[in-house]
């Protein structure tokens, strides 16, 4: 896969979902990658079709269609505390998680193969649990490793 | 019987999933022989697709009434029940077929 795929690693807090897609939002920004829209949108689409995936360990994976994104992008965000988002499978349920990967894609066709991977990654407990304990700074270059 | 089925899968943005989803149910009918044509598109996007189309299948839930028979096939993104859902995608298509 192409290298120039960007990911992003980041902790913090958020009072509830969207909180957090704002804080992956601030960071997919500061680096130049993607516009406010695309934030927006990702807000946006979370409360029609929420993202929270119940897999082993749970994960939202919110993400648009909308504004503008530079590279295939990943923030992902550790939460120190839990935040509900509703079940992309069943929207009257939710999911409490604390790993939420904020996927900015450019055009869904060309990256079937990443995609897929990607999918992959966020249902692949082992993975996870590598997310969730590994330090901050080494985790860009395990995602990299995962998905590239 | 129908020479090619024309299957709409769906999901909330049209970007990740559905474009997963799209290649799992494309292999599933290779797979099974079924010939199919695979158009992906989002939730929104169902109501004006749905004419055109003989199945529909989606990766989130979706309440509104549709005029073809519409399949979940989130677990082919999860894992969860893949094989069951293959196995409805598989029935539903070549009853559609015959």
């Amino acid at each position: 896969m192409s290298s120039k795929n960007l990911y992003l690693a980041a902790e913090g807090s958020a009072e509830n979902w969207e909180g957090a897609i704002r804080l992956c939002g601030k960071h997919l920004m500061e680096c130049g990658n993607v516009d406010q829209d695309f934030v927006e949108g990702c807000i946006e689409r979370e409360k029609e079709y929420p993202t929270g995936l119940p897999s082993d360990i749970p994960v939202a994976i919110p993400h648009c269609r909308c504004g503008s994104v530079k590279e295939n992008s990943i923030c992902f965000l550790r939460l120190d505390k839990p935040v509900r988002f509703k079940r992309m499978d069943d929207d009257e349920e939710y999911v409490e998680t604390r790993l939420i990967f904020n996927l900015a894609i450019k055009a869904a066709d060309d990256h079937l193969a990443f995609l897929q991977k990607l999918m992959g990654f966020v249902m692949n407990e082992d993975a996870l649990i590598k997310c969730s304990e590994l330090p901050l700074s080494e985790i860009p270059a395990f995602i990299e490793a995962e998905l590239d | 019987m129908a020479k090619e089925l024309t299957i709409l899968v769906a999901c909330g943005s049209g970007v990740a999933t559905s474009t997963v989803a799209q290649e799992a149910v494309k292999d599933i009918c290779k797979g099974a022989g079924i010939p199919a044509k695979i158009i992906k598109c989002t939730m929104s996007e169902i109501q004006s697709k749905q004419d055109d189309v003989d199945v529909i299948m989606v990766t989130t839930n979706y309440r509104k009434p549709v005029k073809k028979p519409l399949l979940k096939v989130f677990g082919l993104i999860s894992g969860i029940q893949r094989e069951a859902i293959e196995q409805e995608i598989i029935k539903t298509c070549k009853s559609l077929l015959d």
